[in-house]
């Protein structure tokens, strides 16, 4: 089987199948070739030659150069050519104020959508819905560039049979329309529903409203899923049980409803889902190693680290490997009581940016004062 | 709550709390008066013995800087910083004739208020020893992490005591004079209360704190010494490239680096180096080869999250960039960066040197600036070196070290002689009275 083949094995087949052992060999067997495809771009090869990458060599997807994902900011991480790029993604930009940028080319949006689809369909099944998305439509509008929100949006709506916003935006600032949120509840109330938001959206906008509202929805068969923005519910000191529950009884549904998954813009379509014994699972197509921050080799099971985030979706930008700035706690291989095969893990938390300061903290003062 | 540690000569490993400083205040103002009976000498041979008892105490020893203390701290070397500081030891102790019926003393300022900073656990010691030889008594507040360090130090100073001129001093009365406490930097009231008993408020911190502290209400008579932020660099000439020596350079910056996980205000954050027939690659690979030496010593590397992801991107940029070098480890035990962009970069630690080639030195001029404390030096050739002291000291650095001496801490430190600072010069003058 060559290797298109078998890409659109790993992506389009039924997910979490493959044994960990024989999982490796085969992304080893499509990451390599990949690597040497991206010495294209100047910036990776200087890095590949500055670093010593012999592809030939690497016998282990530890062994795979990574890059940390705050160089989408600061480089054009492109492999294909101008012309092929169909979209370039956009994150967030919340820490630094410069956003990633992530070169999208046809095949690798294909990819990625059917990676985030075979993902989805193992916890929801094949089956679209009605859904309601907890932003405005604006975060999805059509155009050549798109954040990190809108990605997800499109992502999840491939299960959706009609889609809803919930907000609307007026200067900037979304407000909910509780007018058409109860219209969508007394429509399909009694159907499986699916319901997609950022986390902190999700929080802030609009579970803290319908609380000083007062009001409670009836949803029961819905599917809730959330992801992004945990940074900022952390600093409000909250909790994923707290949230789950609360989130669950406004909706008048199970808290095992209310599903969390982690993914980000530089690795769109690989989705990180809890199953229901609460790890996250890694799609056939996508990897995860740990690394120990001290001595960046992958650290045992029960350990924390820096999440890598490997996956063979990209064509257009170097996807094999990139080291994020979130923590996580590995937890083990093949064995989860659901049943899904591969590694899985628990987000912790986003790695903590305060630093211990002392008499040799200075650089700020002193560049100001020049 | 201000968490006590030590208060009239009784150490509390699990801390006493109290609600504002007032048994602090107290138990301090009651004690001055028998410290200020102690002559200096006494003190001087009571830190004398405390200097042996770390020496020879092997836990202690591993807190970092430990070692260099228990060697400033010996008798010969007290008596040189007085002199420095002072003129004479015996200002400390009795009014001494300048002139003619003229006599002048170092009284003590009376409470000293000492602030510090979380990188350097034995900063407390020094700040809180000078301030002793003053005849001082001290309200020390350590951050956090230092809590226990300077706990451990502090309580070998207990139990000693000496004999000076046929009577005996113990240290008993020195360790009632010292109040170790430690609250939360961000409790404001503490802050304030602690900032208006001070007759001398001693801080030393970053930007933040040091700003915080300084607009706390004082006495009008208060006087303030601030240690504020710093930044540190390297240089090393031609000579000092091509000499026999230095491969023993080389070390000597690497052991500056490691010191202190490269976050004190003397740490060195960037070499310097001028052209030579070396390449800066060649160097750079030296260096790596000392690193990797030095690491098989000083394992523990203890990053924090935040240090361990910048080290991580820069090594990205680094490696990215079509005209920047890096010469790293496979973990993140040192990174090497190389650049030539003439400027200081932002301080990554954790053992992270950005290392810039110069035509001459002299080029490193025009980036100094007030905030610059400590420059590194490797040089074969005294009037080119200097020549360049005279110059970056006269435009802000206040220190200019061999390299391998840039976290020794030595008195004047920040451009100040501390001792002299910590006291009242008093003056009797009864010309022609009597």
């Amino acid at each position: 089987m060559d290797n298109l083949e078998l890409i659109e094995d790993l992506v389009m087949g039924e997910q979490f199948n493959i044994k960990q052992e024989k999982k490796e060999k085969l992304f080893l067997k499509i990451v390599l070739p990949q690597l040497e495809q991206n010495k294209s771009n100047p910036n990776i090869k200087a890095m590949y030659d500055k670093l010593g990458v012999d592809i030939k060599g690497i016998k282990t997807l530890e062994q795979v150069p990574y890059i940390p994902v705050n160089m989408f900011k600061y480089y054009e991480l492109r492999i294909c050519k101008t012309e092929q790029v169909v979209r370039v993604l956009k994150s967030s930009a919340t820490t630094t104020g410069t956003p990633s940028k992530i070169y999208i080319d046809k095949k690798t949006s294909i990819r990625q959508t059917q990676g985030l689809i075979s993902t989805l369909a193992s916890f929801l099944g094949g089956k679209r819905r009605p859904m309601l998305i907890v932003d405005c439509a604006n975060s999805n509008k059509q155009g050549s560039s798109i954040t990190a929100r809108g990605t997800a949006i499109r992502g999840v709506s491939t299960f959706a049979s009609k889609t809803f916003y919930a907000m609307d935006s007026e200067k900037e600032e979304l407000t909910l329309n509780i007018d058409r949120l109860k219209a969508f509840e007394t429509k399909y109330k009694q159907q499986e529903i699916l319901v997609y938001g950022f986390t902190y959206i999700v929080w802030s906008k609009f579970i803290k409203v319908l609380k000083q509202e007062g009001i409670k929805l009836d949803m029961p068969k819905l599917k809730l899923l959330h992801s992004g923005g945990w940074k900022k519910l952390i600093s409000e000191k909250v909790e994923k049980k707290e949230f789950s529950d609360t989130v669950a009884q406004i909706f008048n549904t199970s808290a095992a409803n209310v599903i969390d998954f982690y993914g980000m813009v530089e690795q769109a379509g690989v989705v990180f889902i809890d199953c229901e014994y609460g790890h996250k699972h890694v799609p056939d197509f996508a990897e995860i190693i740990i690394r120990d921050l001290q001595t960046l080799e992958e650290v045992k099971f029960g350990e924390t680290g820096l999440i890598e985030v490997l996956s063979i979706l990209g064509t257009s930008y170097p996807s094999q490997a990139i080291l994020t700035e979130d923590i996580g706690e590995y937890i083990g291989i093949d064995n989860c009581p659901c049943g899904r095969h591969g590694k899985y893990f628990r987000f912790k938390s986003r790695v903590d940016k305060a630093e211990i300061r002392g008499c040799g903290d200075t650089f700020a003062e002193r560049e100001a004062g020049r | 709550m201000i968490n006590c540690y030590g208060l009239n000569g009784e150490f509390y490993e699990s801390e006493i709390k109290f609600k504002n400083f007032y048994e602090i205040d107290t138990c301090l103002k009651m004690n001055l008066s028998e410290l200020h009976e102690f002559p200096v000498q006494a003190i001087i041979l009571i830190i004398n013995e405390y200097s042996k008892k770390i020496a020879t105490n092997r836990e202690i020893l591993r807190i970092e800087g430990a070692p260099f203390l228990c060697f400033y701290l010996k008798k010969i070397n007290m008596e040189k910083q007085i002199k420095l500081n002072l003129g004479d030891i015996e200002y400390l102790n009795n009014f001494v004739q300048i002139e003619d019926e003229k006599y002048i003393k170092a009284q003590p300022m009376g409470v000293v208020c000492h602030w510090m900073a979380g990188n350097v656990a034995t900063l407390g010691i020094y700040s809180v020893l000078q301030s002793i030889l003053c005849k001082n008594s001290n309200i020390l507040r350590v951050s956090r992490e230092c809590v226990s360090s300077v706990y451990k130090l502090l309580e070998l100073l207990d139990n000693i005591v000496v004999e000076f001129e046929g009577n005996n001093y113990s240290s008993k009365i020195i360790l009632k004079n010292i109040a170790l406490i430690y609250f939360n930097s961000a409790d404001v009231n503490h802050n304030s209360e602690m900032s208006s008993k001070a007759d001398a408020r001693l801080v030393w911190g970053g930007e933040t704190a040091v700003n915080a502290i300084s607009l706390l209400p004082k006495k009008t008579t208060c006087k303030d010494l601030i240690f504020g932020p710093k930044y540190s660099f390297a240089v090393f000439d031609k000579s000092a490239i091509e000499s026999n020596d230095f491969e023993e350079y080389l070390e000597n910056l690497v052991t500056d680096i490691i010191a202190f996980k490269q976050k004190a205000c003397s740490s060195p954050q960037v070499l310097f180096l001028e052209k030579s027939k070396l390449s800066v690659e060649e160097i750079a690979q030296m260096l790596c080869g000392k690193f990797e030496k030095m690491i098989k010593r000083y394992t523990n590397l203890d990053l924090e999250q935040a240090v361990s992801a910048k080290i991580i991107n820069k090594r990205g940029e680094y490696s990215l960039s079509l005209d920047k070098l890096l010469y790293i480890s496979k973990g993140l035990q040192y990174t090497i960066l190389i650049d030539n962009e003439l400027k200081l970069e932002e301080a990554i630690t954790g053992r992270t040197i950005f290392i810039k080639e110069v035509d001459n030195i002299q080029d490193i001029c025009p980036l100094i600036t007030k905030n610059i404390q400590t420059v590194g030096i490797a040089s074969k050739n005294t009037n080119k070196i200097l020549e360049f002291a005279d110059k970056v000291t006269a435009m802000g650095v206040n220190r200019v070290v061999k390299i391998g001496y840039m976290n020794f801490y030595d008195s004047p430190w920040d451009g100040s002689l501390i001792m002299s600072e910590l006291v009242r010069w008093c003056s009797f003058n009864i010309k022609g009275m009597i």
